[in-house]
């Protein structure tokens, strides 16, 4: 089939999906990407010819399950918390968004399942800080049912047991989810928003009105979101932290070390600081020896910072390549977190860009009215034809 | 209108811009701040300026769906403007739908909110009656809904349904989820050995399948049932 036509189709399905939220398609030729701000779902060519039209309406179905229930960026906890909170909210949201669209399209849960078999059978995971392997673990529903989560992969017990740990509440996260139906109480809705939500919210989404739904929808995420909280983000820090102390006490080893990783810290650059502590997580050993430096610790932390700022900065689609797939549903590509290079590497959004994201639905929307206004009619005396007999005529 | 403008009638204009221009611009005069007419069709007797008076409760009204609907002329800016009161619907959603769905099948009106204040819907007579005592025939309705909303706005995206060559857009009105109820209705009373879910199934394929003008279309179709849980390949009513 000819890729328009396979886009055309991709394309219906995504406005069908996403109902009234405009999600549009567009072709790309080397990657997978979604543009929140435009809200366009870039859709690899490749793919799109070789693997057809559902497993890329699996990607766009995931993608529909965030846009309508992913909300945590909205709160002030995520953004003072900082890359490391993104990275994990985003982990964990994955499970939840494909839960919000099994329910509300069950046919969909089939194209999901097979997206993430091709993902996670692609995924080549190498080694990397336990808190990139936890969120990775979070992604994959490991432990959850019907999810075969870290298995294949080798990831270090401390994960392990922090995945155990924390399966509950990251069961409890990825079903804190608006009901299907839409039958809420408004009057309860109401009073837990302005009583509990609102107040979290950052300023500047505060101002912005929303209709009832939206309420709703915000309202579960921020049940979610203090499920994370209390019980998986102390699970995460802890292994934060503990990569950090590793690191630092990998920098302590040898002074030249130290002077590379602040190298590496100056020039801002996270490329460089991953070839520079890739060694510290190649050994098996967990155990520290002397108990490193505040001097060691600060550079280690800014090091990771660096390092995890190339986690944030991958679309949320990922990569097309077959063998950086691991990041296709939002999940972390982990091998390449410490990787050589990273050569498609994006920053994080500037002022503009947040502004953008702010006004995109308003500016689509002016656009496509400028576009229906602009759109030649045809005169009623211009008519021809009928539909066709055929239309109306099928075997039951 | 002669009458009405002299009678103190209210004149309402269905589907305006269905008429042709020329018709419209008819009425210019009319819509005037001082309501003028010329019977010139007639006896050349004028209402309102010094002949017949216009009764100062006469009314005029109008009603029209957006000009993309098939066979409707877009309106001059100058017409639109002698119309002052404008009060624009959106298009139903998904929960309105279903609402529409409940009405026709259990009676029951949804609860309405009017400047704010909430009024109780009542409970009719239902048009399908005979499919509400159908087990999970209320999930079946919320996803025909569901169902009905995603392809009307894939049909209205113009992207992939509709045939691209003729350039002719498919529409799904409101029509064909009275006529899949109704379907769905005479099967029960015709054949009733046979599981409802089959005359769904059929209902379906009749009224949205059957309307495919290609096979691209038809999997698109296919893929929204799909989706929404009442398709060929997926049959799961979601809560």
């Amino acid at each position: 089939m000819k890729t328009d036509v396979l886009l055309r189709q991709l394309a219906s399905l995504a406005a069908g999906l996403c109902q009234d939220a405009r999600v549009s398609v567009s072709l790309s030729l080397d990657r997978w990407a979604y543009d929140p701000a435009r809200r366009i779902l870039y859709v690899r060519e490749r793919e799109l010819r070789t693997r057809g039209v559902v497993y890329c309406a699996g990607c766009l179905a995931h993608e529909v399950g965030h846009h309508l229930v992913s909300r945590y960026g909205l709160f002030e906890w995520v953004a003072g918390g900082g890359v490391p909170v993104r990275i994990l909210l985003n982990a964990i949201e994955d499970p939840r968004a494909e839960t919000w669209v099994g329910m509300r399209y069950p046919g969909a849960r089939e194209w999901v399942a097979q997206v993430r078999e091709v993902v996670d059978r692609n995924a080549a995971v190498g080694p990397m800080p336990d808190f990139l392997w936890f969120c990775l673990g979070c992604a994959r529903r490991d432990g959850l049912p019907g999810s075969r989560g870290l298995e294949g992969s080798d990831p270090p017990a401390a994960v392990r047991r922090a995945l155990e740990e924390t399966r509950a509440a990251r069961s409890e996260y990825a079903v804190a989810l608006p009901p299907g139906s839409g039958a809420v109480s408004a009057a309860e809705v109401q009073r837990r928003y302005r009583g509990q939500v609102w107040p979290q919210m950052s300023a500047a989404d505060q101002e912005v009105p929303v209709g009832h739904w939206e309420e709703v929808v915000r309202l579960f995420a921020y049940d979610a979101l203090m499920a994370a909280k209390d019980e998986v983000w102390p699970t995460a820090l802890r292994l934060l932290e503990g990569d950090v102390r590793r690191i630092a006490a990998f920098l302590s080893e040898a002074p030249g070390l130290m002077e590379a990783g602040k190298r590496a810290v100056v020039v801002a650059n996270p490329d460089l600081a991953a070839n520079l502590i890739r060694p510290a997580f190649l050994s098996l050993a967990d155990g520290i020896g002397a108990p490193p430096g505040q001097e060691a610790l600060d550079t280690a932390e800014a090091l990771m910072r660096l390092l995890l700022s190339l986690q944030v900065a991958v679309p949320i689609m990922g990569d097309g390549d077959d063998s950086s797939r691991g990041g296709a549903l939002g999940a972390l590509p982990p091998h390449r977190a410490l990787g050589p290079t990273s050569p498609r590497r994006r920053f994080a959004p500037d002022s503009y860009r947040v502004a953008l994201a702010r006004v995109a639905g308003q500016v689509g929307e002016l656009c496509a009215a400028i576009e229906e206004v602009l759109r030649p009619r045809r005169r009623l005396t211009e008519r021809t034809g009928y539909s066709r007999a055929t239309e109306w005529t099928c075997g039951d | 209108m002669p009458q009405a403008m002299i009678e103190r009638g209210w004149v309402i204009l269905d589907e305006l811009n269905l008429a042709e221009p020329q018709i419209l611009e008819r009425l210019n005069s009319v819509l005037e701040d001082h309501p003028y007419l010329l019977r010139t069709e007639h006896d050349n007797s004028a209402i309102g300026r010094g002949g017949a008076p216009v009764h100062p409760d006469f009314r005029i009204f109008a009603t029209m769906n957006p000009a993309e609907y098939a066979g409707r002329s877009v309106l001059s800016p100058a017409y639109r403007d002698r119309w002052r009161g404008y009060r624009f619907v959106p298009s139903p959603g998904e929960a309105e739908y279903r609402a529409l769905l409940r009405r026709l099948v259990f009676g029951v009106d949804p609860e309405v909110s009017v400047r704010g204040r909430a009024y109780r819907g009542g409970v009719g007579v239902p048009v399908c009656g005979s499919l509400a005592a159908l087990p999970g025939i209320d999930r079946f309705l919320g996803a025909l809904a569901r169902f009905h909303c995603s392809l009307e706005e894939a049909a209205r995206s113009g992207v992939g349904l509709g045939d691209h060559r003729r350039r002719e857009k498919q529409v799904f009105s409101r029509r064909v989820l009275l006529s899949v109820l109704r379907y769905m209705g005479a099967v029960c009373a015709n054949l009733p050995g046979l599981p409802w879910e089959t005359g769904a199934r059929r209902a379906l394929n009749r009224y949205y399948l059957g309307r495919a003008t290609c096979g691209d279309e038809r999997e698109v179709v296919a893929r929204l049932l799909d989706a929404a849980g009442i398709g060929p390949g997926v049959w799961e009513l979601s809560q």
